[in-house]
């Protein structure tokens, strides 16, 4: 008898505390509707106040490349997406503020106090998973084809804190979240954050001085050639755009920042 | 004429007791997208005119990466221990070899 009586009252306490989550995904709800742009369903959006941290963080490590600027980038990640007329807007609850795309798919954010205090979100008109983020830090003077590994270290420093990689499912590393998603992550000596070529690449070259050095192909392709199964990897942003992909050494500090990261495409000489 | 003939068996002995010389590379038998020398590889194909079917007939079957656009990537890594000389071969959607790269 006190065995059942034990069960029921474990039952009810169950029922209660599913009705206490089911309340509280309801309001998490409700709140996230009023932000929500009414145009698309499931928008992939991005925390505004985090982009706004990876833009205080470019301005404090401007030494990586001083003569830089930092815009964001959308990416393609599902097949099929139209890449054109993309609007977007940082959507805060009281005020939604309209960002200019420009047309190689780069946008710029601006500071706003009341965005940032009813903690917006950069939304575009397109589904979750349909595109992915970068940072895009660029020295003027240098074509698409040649970066600078300062550049391409303060991208990634500035799209880890801004939260746009997200080769990952959400929560997937719990509590260890910024240990393996934040600035620091970049500074290992080869870490995987996958930069993306304007076109399909064939080789990248590191120049520095008479040093040359080319990468070895399992930098390329998001390590493709050493993952027989890399067609099945769905948590990776570049799906749609693996040959345009590639690794750099960016925490191996025998490259300065001034290294030129120079990129042949398939396509050309 | 006692002592030669044990001079003789000792050496001979000696010479059983030798680990087996190693073969010539030619001869030593490679995996899949092992090759012996990625130069010399490189200089038997022809861009520009080498098809996947030449590619394969020369080097057997690399590791490849395919892509929706058509383009393949095909790697050849030398046999060794340590990190090897890589050749890396890119087939246009044609199936003609367009470019080389050996690392």
């Amino acid at each position: 008898m006190p065995e059942t009586i034990t069960l029921e009252r474990m039952k009810t306490r169950a029922c209660l505390w599913a009705l206490i989550l089911f309340a509280s995904c309801g309001a998490t709800l409700a709140q996230n509707d009023a932000v929500v742009v009414k145009a698309v369903r499931e928008p992939v959006a991005k925390s505004y106040r985090k982009m706004v941290e990876g833009m205080e963080l470019f301005e404090q490590r401007r030494d990586l490349a001083p003569n830089a600027s930092l815009r964001f980038k959308l990416l393609p990640r599902r097949r099929g997406t139209p890449m054109d007329d993309i609007q977007l807007e940082v959507a805060a609850d009281s005020r939604a503020i309209p960002l200019q795309v420009a047309a190689d798919r780069t946008f710029a954010i601006e500071r706003d106090r009341v965005a940032l205090r009813e903690n917006a979100k950069v939304m575009p008109n397109r589904k979750a998973g349909t595109m992915t983020w970068r940072a895009d830090v660029r020295t003027p003077g240098l074509p698409p084809n040649v970066r600078r590994l300062g550049d391409l270290r303060l991208e990634c420093e500035v799209g880890m804190k801004s939260g746009l990689i997200s080769n990952y499912p959400a929560g997937f590393f719990g509590w260890l979240e910024e240990l393996f998603k934040g600035p620091e992550f970049c500074h290992r000596p080869a870490p995987r954050y996958l930069f993306f070529a304007e076109q399909p690449l064939f080789s990248v070259t590191l120049i520095d001085g008479a040093r040359r050095e080319v990468l070895p192909v399992d930098m390329l392709y998001a390590g493709a050639t050493r993952n027989a199964k890399w067609k099945q990897d769905k948590h990776c942003d570049c799906q749609v755009i693996y040959d345009h992909t590639y690794f750099v050494p960016l925490g191996d500090t025998s490259w300065p920042d001034d290294t030129l990261v120079l990129i042949e495409y398939m396509e050309g000489s | 004429m006692r002592a030669l003939l044990v001079f003789a068996t000792v050496l001979g002995g000696c010479a059983l007791l030798q680990p087996p010389s190693p073969k010539p590379a030619a001869l030593t038998s490679l995996g899949a997208g092992e090759i012996h020398s990625a130069p010399g590889a490189a200089e038997a194909l022809v861009i520009g005119s080498s098809t996947k079917a030449d590619v394969r007939a020369a080097l057997g079957e690399g590791s490849v990466v395919d892509f929706t656009s058509g383009y393949e990537v095909w790697v050849y890594r030398e046999r060794s221990p340590t990190p090897s000389a890589e050749l890396v071969l890119l087939f246009a959607p044609s199936g003609v070899l367009t470019k080389t790269r050996v690392r």
